[in-house]
């Protein structure tokens, strides 16, 4: 099953083309990687699945991107309820400096509009299902910046979690953890595909390798706009890639 | 540490020293000014209480010339107009910091904030003036008050005054807030309204709480507009009415008759025990803002 489908997207900075004819399929329930060296258009092509580039004035997008064949670029298509299905995870932990529990509450009060008892079940859901739930239990009082980066970081997946959305994408979800961390991220995306579709962009090669079922390789020639060099399952691409540039970038040849 | 700093400064050439001691002696004498201010504020000040009962200081009778020198409804006039104020420039002063920061696009937002930092610089006698002719005459017929120099024409004008000092805080504060919180409020299908009420402003709110501290220590201590626009009548500000009556400031009350009154007589002192309430409540409001700043920073950064 397709999730998200990308048809000969080109996406531009005012002139500056930043990407040049991506087309990719994003499969239901499984995580697909996006790798490659900075600039290389990954981060962008993802902030193309949920429209956050919306809030950039001098973006524009050329091509579709189908969400459930949906095309989520037409003029009435909802991007409250995008956002909504499509959550997202970033670099740096950025938790609201609220307490925890309005933190995950946060999705479900404001966007959702639940209340009470509802709020409350939500909350333990989504801190149980990213493993919080016992640690924090007794402190959803508690200021979430005064959790540990990483407790940080599962906090923001408990948020995004607690929408109930269907994909979710993240960006260098892992980069300020510690190894510890990033593997408890990990074990949990793996955990989450169950239910979710996974998009992570990774500067790490070994991460892509470990939890990932479909890595797509980005590269420039240029310095300035990204293409998609190469897409497969990702047991294929890091073993016999196709084309030549892949084996110099995963070998660590350049990037 | 505390020795090598020694040692350093044992090491320095002569020219090194003095203007380092140059800068602490100008340092050091501000805050010696200050303190000089508040112990001549004390000794004119202080004997006012010994010299009447205090029954007659805190009364509600301001009649100097009856000898009874109630600072009640000074304070009280001080205090009314300082709030009502505040309820108008807090709420304008804050959506105006939201436009500019948040909804404005750039070009705007380059002209808004100098233009605001002008409104600063207007002084008070113009605003005042405009105050008297302008404003108290739609005061007077627009809200039917039997006179146009009354508390709500002050503090329209205070609000106007404060309204620089609030806007500028409030917008700092705004600008503080990281763009990841606002990306993770719109990431979650949050609009850029809820993203505004229930992300950036209360992750600002302790900014903005300041910028409410210093328009308050703005508009308590202005004299000349509230003295012109406020009619200036000893009453007691009670009742429904006291909005649209004249009311007298403590600031206005210094102005008016520290120029009239006999140097050493008990009005004098009284007239500086009404300075040194003043003074202390400034220092209160100070203070409060302060400490907001330091928790603040205590969060590590301007969260």
């Amino acid at each position: 099953m397709i999730k998200i489908r990308a048809e000969h997207v080109d996406a531009y900075y005012g002139a500056k083309q930043v990407l040049a004819d991506i087309s990719l399929d994003i499969k239901e329930r499984q995580i697909t990687a996006l790798i490659g060296p900075s600039g290389c258009g990954k981060s962008t092509f993802m902030r193309c699945l949920n429209r956050m580039n919306d809030s950039v004035r001098i973006f524009s997008l050329r091509g579709d991107v189908y969400l459930d064949g949906d095309p989520i670029y037409a003029d009435t298509y909802d991007v409250v309820q995008l956002r909504q299905r499509v959550g997202m995870v970033f670099q740096r932990p950025n938790p609201f400096p609220q307490t925890v529990y309005d933190n995950v509450a946060f999705g479900p009060r404001v966007v959702a509009r639940e209340r009470g008892a509802d709020l409350d079940s939500i909350v333990e859901e989504s801190l149980r299902r990213v493993g919080l739930w016992q640690e924090l239990r007794d402190k959803l009082t508690q200021d979430a910046l005064s959790l540990s980066l990483g407790q940080q970081q599962r906090l923001c997946l408990a948020r995004v979690l607690s929408t109930r959305p269907e994909v979710i994408l993240m960006d260098e979800p892992a980069s300020a953890l510690d190894p510890i961390e990033t593997l408890r991220i990990e074990d949990l995306m793996r955990e989450l595909i169950e239910l979710y579709t996974i998009v992570i962009v990774t500067h790490n090669m070994q991460q892509a390798a470990r939890v990932s079922d479909w890595t797509a390789f980005f590269l420039t020639d240029d310095g300035l706009t990204g293409k998609l060099v190469e897409y497969g399952e990702t047991g294929q691409i890091f073993t016999q890639p196709d084309d030549k540039r892949t084996i110099d970038y995963i070998t660590g040849r350049f990037g | 540490m505390r020795r090598s700093r020694r040692t350093l400064v044992a090491l320095r050439s002569g020219p090194e020293w003095a203007i380092e001691a140059i800068i602490r002696v100008l340092g050091v004498s501000t805050i010696g000014l200050v303190a000089l201010i508040f112990i001549f504020l004390l000794t004119e000040g202080l004997p006012a209480f010994f010299e009447i009962p205090l029954g007659n200081l805190l009364g509600i009778r301001w009649y100097p010339t009856s000898e009874l020198y109630g600072t009640l409804p000074l304070l009280l006039g001080s205090v009314l107009i300082t709030v009502v104020a505040m309820i108008i420039a807090f709420p304008l002063g804050v959506c105006t910091a939201v436009f500019i920061r948040e909804i404005a696009p750039a070009w705007a937002r380059e002209i808004l904030k100098p233009m605001v930092e002008v409104l600063a610089g207007i002084p008070s006698v113009v605003l005042g003036f405009f105050g008297m002719v302008v404003l108290a005459p739609v005061v007077r017929e627009g809200l039917g008050a039997p006179t146009g120099l009354t508390t709500f024409t002050g503090a329209l004008v205070l609000a106007y005054m404060a309204l620089p000092t609030i806007i500028s805080v409030a917008e700092d504060a705004l600008d503080a807030v990281p763009k990841s919180y606002r990306d993770a409020g719109l990431a979650m299908g949050a609009t850029e309204w809820q993203t505004i009420w229930r992300v950036v402003l209360p992750a600002a709110r302790s900014g903005i709480l300041m910028a409410l501290m210093l328009g308050m220590g703005r508009a308590i201590g202005e004299t000349m507009a509230v003295m012109m626009v406020t009619g200036n009548a000893a009453r007691m500000p009670v009742g429904l009415d006291a909005l649209l009556r004249p009311v007298r400031t403590m600031t206005a009350t210094i102005a008016a008759e520290m120029g009239e009154v006999a140097s050493g007589s008990t009005h004098y002192h009284v007239l500086f025990a009404i300075a040194l309430i003043l003074f202390v409540l400034v220092f209160a409001i100070t203070l409060a803002s302060a400490s907001v700043m330091f928790r603040r920073r205590e969060r590590g950064g301007l969260r």
